[in-house]
């Protein structure tokens, strides 16, 4: 049957074409998209090696002028609650995560226009002198527009001038699901999906490698989220800068927009579909800090060849009702228990096995 | 299209096909397995056969009468001495009023507690049961554990045939699956070593079962116990349900670590959680039900399960429920999940959520209680 067939192809590397991928994401059996998915991990990586980051969310800022509906974290300015970190304090939290061996930080906030680009520029350049060995993997699309906006600059400018100041890389987030009629729902003051990619695009030609996220779970449809993934794998095919696709749910409590949390099958068939149908994008990452430890150790199995960060301090999830908590030892454990072996890795995908835990 | 990774499982897929139970190296087998997604689609598929499209839950009641108990079990966090801050007994008013508090609108009351010498005594309960037999007929009461049955009969001086007939008689419909832990001597001197013995537990439920009592069974998983002695205790209940049937479903209990003796095992990972219910639904093959009791390993777990073998998600709890023995210990779930929200998480896994009772008779969902109506079969 044709549907077979697709999924026999996309597990051996071949493209599936949109069509096909909404059919298998609605209608394959679990455990064959999950074998399908699997059988391509391994061939993608012929080994149990389950990679991850020793690194920090600092989240410097909760002011933000985007409001978006599936938000818990922002503020909007001038609110009684609305912080922002001094350079002092991001800079401490960068030592706490350096001291537990963190190679990357992610510095991520709202998108605060009383920030000016030379408040970032000289708070790369300090974490760079300070901290030569970590890398600064920050900011988001939304943040870079931000600052253009504020700058009166092309993004592109901006990416050069931070790039030169010290970012090396870029997150996926805030790609939420590049789809226009999502976008107006959940995130209407947001990049729209072509400035968001554009960006993206611009990010990768100056040579920074970027990730991609995913946050299914609010009001798309099942064919939007392919359709995401189709913007993506068309953006790769043109780049080759995504380093890793990460899809992650979006947790309900506490936002404005409400709604109910997505089950751990449809985590795991995400999962699957994207390991499938992102035949071009090297890393699917597992995201165990809303799913929790459980699903994130399943998601091995479903295509995922990397467990993402440490995460040694994390706000914004957290402040949505996640309550998982992981630590390094932790995870290592659930990679193991799943028959896997943890091997630490740095931004670029360098293993870094001289930094193993000593109990291993 | 099939993606056999592991060839062991093609043999033990051949065997499971010609209805051959699985032998002892078949289930270790399947402990080892890396190929889970195999693993998944031969349980799905025995749990097909079994019962089809249907997921069963209950509307019931659940209530701890008491948490004082002298077993010291260690992976416990629920008991309390008699004198001790927190110890909580009911009265036996205080029971029948919480099992009535929110109406009558369900099929079961499920009661466990602790060995406790002041009200593990059937002078309590016979009166009891036979008051909520009269208040709420169309209510099947699963009430205690084969450890609290054993307490009882010694307590009495009574075998287990006389305890048996005396709460039968009474009205008791079922004995709840608690106090299995893990069967095997090892591991019941390491972790509750003054709880009934593998021998009487089973014992009871098949005196039980003689007597029209139905049951449950469950096991106690990651603690001590080897993979080896996991299997053995599927294989024990196994040949138990062979001389007295009367199981109705088995129910694979992870070990909780917050606030006992044995937290420095953690959590049970979500890959034993699954492949626990896979394998004891392949292993079983003479028990109708494999039960995925939300309240352990959670909704997200337990609906994952029913793509993994298991057909049951146990039951709603009351609104006001307050069940202790697991919320002792670290779980996150909630105390009650209500009639809709159970059958809209088992219609998401695209399976038809089929309400019953203890013993798996089963009700069309706009039936209730209060409206006097009979109860009227549903097209299970």
């Amino acid at each position: 049957m044709a549907l077979a067939d697709a999924l026999d192809r996309a597990a051996t590397g071949g493209r599936l074409t949109e069509g096909e991928a909404v059919r298998l994401y609605a209608q394959a059996p679990l455990h064959e998209l999950g074998a399908a998915a699997h059988a391509r991990r391994m061939q993608l990586y012929p080994t149990t090696d389950v990679t991850y980051v020793i690194d920090t969310t600092i989240n410097y800022t909760n002011v933000c002028n985007v409001h978006c509906t599936f938000c818990a974290f922002f503020r909007p300015e001038h609110h009684a609650e609305g912080y922002t970190m001094s350079h002092d304090k991001v800079l401490d939290r960068v030592k706490f995560a350096a001291d537990q061996g963190a190679t990357q930080i992610m510095i991520q906030g709202g998108v605060n226009p009383e920030l000016r680009i030379t408040w970032f520029e000289e708070l790369f350049a300090r974490v760079r002198r300070e901290f030569p060995d970590v890398d600064i993997h920050s900011l988001s699309v939304s943040e870079i527009t931000g600052l253009a906006a504020i700058e009166n600059m092309t993004p592109r400018d901006v990416l050069a001038r931070l790039r030169e100041a010290g970012l090396k890389s870029l997150p996926g987030a805030g790609a939420e699901i590049l789809v226009e009629r999502v976008r107006k729902r959940i995130s209407a003051r947001k990049v729209r999906p072509d400035e968001w990619l554009g960006v993206m695009r611009d990010a990768q030609q100056l040579g920074m490698p970027t990730t991609v996220t995913m946050m299914f779970g609010s009001i798309e449809t099942e064919a939007e989220r392919i359709e995401h993934l189709r913007v993506v794998r068309d953006l790769q095919d043109e780049t080759h800068g995504f380093t890793a696709f990460i899809p992650w749910y979006y947790v309900p409590f506490k936002t404005p927009l409400r709604g109910r949390e997505a089950s751990g099958i449809a985590y795991l068939r995400t999962l699957a579909i994207s390991r499938l149908f992102l035949d071009n994008v090297p890393h699917l990452q597992a995201s165990w800090l809303t799913p929790g430890l459980k699903l994130g150790q399943l998601a091995l199995f479903y295509g995922c060849d990397d467990m993402g960060g440490t995460i040694l301090e994390e706000q914004v999830v957290h402040d949505a009702g996640s309550t998982n908590e992981a630590t390094r030892a932790q995870l290592e454990t659930i990679v193991r228990g799943a028959g896997f072996t943890p091997v630490i890795r740095d931004t670029y995908w360098n293993l870094r096995p001289e930094m193993a835990l000593a109990t291993a | 299209m099939v993606h056999v990774t592991d060839p062991a499982l093609r043999a033990i897929e051949h065997k499971i096909d010609e209805g051959i139970s699985l032998s002892r190296e078949d289930g270790m087998a399947l402990f080892r397995t890396a190929d889970i997604h195999t693993l998944g689609r031969l349980a799905q598929t025995a749990k097909e056969r079994k019962s089809g499209k249907n997921v069963y839950y209950v509307l019931n009641r659940y209530i701890n009468s008491t948490n004082v108990c002298y077993a010291n079990c260690r992976f416990c966090s629920f008991a309390k001495g008699e004198k001790d801050a927190g110890a909580i007994r009911m009265s036996a008013d205080e029971v029948i009023a919480k099992a009535l508090e929110t109406g009558t609108n369900f099929n079961q009351i499920h009661i466990v507690g602790g060995h406790d010498p002041r009200q593990l005594s059937l002078d309590y309960w016979l009166p009891v049961m036979r008051r909520l037999k009269e208040l709420v007929p169309h209510a099947q009461l699963s009430f205690f554990t084969a450890a609290e049955i054993d307490y009882l009969a010694r307590r009495h001086r009574l075998s287990a045939d006389e305890i048996c007939a005396q709460l039968r008689e009474a009205g008791l419909d079922n004995i709840n699956g608690g106090g299995a832990e893990v069967f095997a001597p090892r591991v019941r001197a390491l972790i509750c070593p003054n709880k009934v013995d593998a021998a009487r537990w089973l014992e009871i439920h098949e005196v039980a079962h003689r007597h029209g009592i139905a049951s449950n069974a469950t096991m106690l998983y990651g603690t001590v116990e080897t993979l080896e002695e996991r299997v053995d205790h599927l294989i024990m209940l196994r040949e138990s349900q062979r001389r007295s049937p009367g199981f109705n479903a088995f129910i694979p209990l992870a070990f909780h670590p917050d606030g006992n003796e044995l937290s420095h095992f953690g959590w049970t990972s979500g890959l034993d959680d699954i492949r626990m219910f896979a394998i004891s639904r392949l292993l079983l093959d003479n028990f109708d039900h494999i039960k995925a009791y939300w309240m352990i390993q959670g909704l997200k777990v337990c609906q994952l399960a029913l793509q993994f073998g298991a057909d049951d998600m146990d039951g709603t709890h009351g609104s006001t429920d307050e069940e202790r023995i697991y919320h002792s210990a670290g779980t996150q779930s909630a105390q009650h999940v209500d009639d809709r929200e159970f059958r809209r998480l088992i219609e998401e896994v695209g399976y038809t959520p089929v309400r019953r009772n203890s013993t798996y008779e089963t009700f069309a969902f706009d039936w209730t209680p209060d409206s006097g109506a009979p109860a009227e079969l549903a097209h299970a």
